[in-house]
């Protein structure tokens, strides 16, 4: 029985038809319900979701990929929802999101489609290889390296790396990206604490998955590690779609407790 | 004598610290004496700390701190460090602690006259002339709370054996003055660190020389090789 609650803040649909459909959520911080957590995608053909046409169960996750290739023409509308289920057995589910909700019809959605394909086209031939390390946002905490009363970290351990969640981050993701601008400097810190290294690059991505601050891109040729600082994304207008987004990513010292998250080479 | 033969420990990752034949000649002969200068006292502080992380491990002290020390800079996950000082290992590390002074203060409280201990035979006047310097330890962490703890862990000793350390070393005073604020620290922009200072305050007297037969009865390890003679060359071995 879905529950009254509800913890999903935003979730949104990219269009691939290569690959999938890219569908991203994020849960409320504040969800406190005991995991483990199972999301499930949900397609349907109406927006009322009278009827639920299939689904696909992706665990522990932010995302979910629709690589059914039902919807390669845009004369039958996919909708799309999330169903969470919490370690109670709760229920919750997510608000409608589809591909062909558009005002203006198909023609924007064809053009918007087409301005995303591009990019994506550039990704695969200009881009570099990478990973994403999308910051956990709720979930269990770390008691070992929480204050029980505060809640606030009080330890960086190899755990929830500075985070306060168990695992700290979601199992890594292939991404593709590449450098606008690349700054480096190395200068003494002007009040004796060390030396500092300023490494900050000037990337841009296609719009999904979406960045948020803290996340890590990580450089697969390099194993270099980046903090998402600020991110820019552009938006086709009329259409909602996020066709590019450009990030500042912080080289994180090699000191750091993130460089023992092993990634795919 | 170089420093690397004078202080092996400083650069080598050998934990045994053995100790070379030109270190022991140095020693017996009591060619070393160190100058109580501002230098050398924070580099007392240094010392201090650096014992304190090999003897007392923060888990060991009950803080949540799972990085260790070594004097292994390959091996260690918590860099110990003299501010200003560039090395390449250092950049950017966490956590982190920066030992650096502060201006030197000087305080004549004879006001110029003699302090009354004049040597007339070989015409020597002596006035008290001290040097007061405020020292400070940056400790550096990648979060508000797990800075807070390395600040307690790294006072512990100098807030503990203040006493000790001002008796053993010839200081006319040794305090820590206060533990500063936690402040976001962007030694790299965007990797928002935080760091607390621990103040210290150190008096100690103009032209002091500290000889090794000065630290006989010292408490606290201070490796200027008084810690060999005791042995013979055999055991030193």
């Amino acid at each position: 029985m879905p529950s009254n609650f509800f913890p999903f803040t935003s979730v949104s649909v990219h269009p691939n038809y290569q690959a999938g459909h890219f569908v991203q959520w994020q849960i409320d911080p504040f969800f406190k319900k005991p995991g483990p957590y199972c999301f499930t995608l949900q397609a349907s053909e109406t927006e009322t979701f009278s009827e639920v046409t299939w689904s696909k169960a992706v665990g522990d996750s932010f995302f979910a990929i629709d690589d059914s290739n039902l919807k390669q023409t845009l004369n039958q509308n996919w909708y799309y929802r999330i169903l969470l289920v919490d370690g109670n057995k709760n229920q919750y589910l997510s608000n409608v999101v589809g591909l062909g909700q558009i005002l203006g019809g198909t023609h924007k959605f064809r053009q918007g489609a087409e301005v995303m394909r591009i990019e994506q086209v550039t990704q695969r031939f200009t881009g570099q290889a990478g990973w994403l390390l999308k910051l956990r946002t709720f979930g269990a905490v770390d008691a070992s390296a929480t204050d029980p009363v505060s809640g606030a970290v009080v330890s960086d351990n190899r755990t929830s790396y500075g985070t306060h969640l168990v695992g700290g981050y979601y199992a890594p993701i292939a991404i593709s990206w590449r450098d606008l601008t690349v700054q480096e400097s190395r200068l003494l810190n002007g009040d004796g604490n060390g030396t500092d290294e300023d490494e900050v690059i000037e990337g841009r991505m296609i719009g999904y998955p979406k960045l948020t601050g803290k996340d890590i891109v990580v450089q697969t040729r390099t194993d270099k590690r980046f903090t998402v600082d600020k991110v820019e994304s552009t938006y086709i207008p009329g259409i909602g779609f996020c066709v590019v987004q450009i990030f500042s990513g912080i080289a994180i010292p090699v000191t750091d407790t993130v460089y023992s998250i092993q990634v795919p080479k | 004598m170089s420093q690397l033969e004078l202080f092996p420990e400083r650069f080598s990752c050998n934990p045994t610290r053995y100790v070379t034949p030109t270190q022991r000649e140095v020693a017996i002969n009591g060619r070393y004496e160190m100058p109580l200068t501002a230098w050398n006292v924070q580099n007392l502080i240094f010392e201090f700390a650096q014992d304190h992380l090999l003897r007392n491990p923060p888990k060991s002290l009950g803080f949540v701190i799972d990085q260790t020390y070594s004097l292994d800079p390959s091996e260690s996950q918590i860099l110990l460090g003299i501010g200003h000082d560039w090395q390449d290992r250092k950049v950017g590390s966490c956590p982190a602690f920066f030992v650096f002074r502060d201006d030197i203060q000087y305080n004549a409280p004879t006001m110029g006259q003699n302090s009354g201990v004049n040597d007339v035979a070989e015409s020597e006047k002596k006035k008290l002339y001290f040097r007061g310097m405020s020292c400070s330890m940056a400790c550096i962490g990648k979060t508000v709370g797990f800075c807070e703890q390395l600040a307690e862990y790294m006072k512990i000793p100098y807030v503990s054996y203040a006493e000790v350390i001002q008796r053993d070393f010839k200081l006319r005073k040794f305090r820590v003055t206060g533990v500063g604020k936690p402040q976001q620290y962007r030694a790299t922009p965007g990797v928002n660190n935080f760091i607390i200072i621990i103040n210290m305050q150190v008096w100690f007297d103009e032209g002091f020389v500290l000889k090794r037969d000065d630290l006989k009865i010292k408490t606290i390890t201070r490796e200027i090789f008084d810690g060999c003679l005791a042995r013979t060359p055999i055991q030193l071995q």
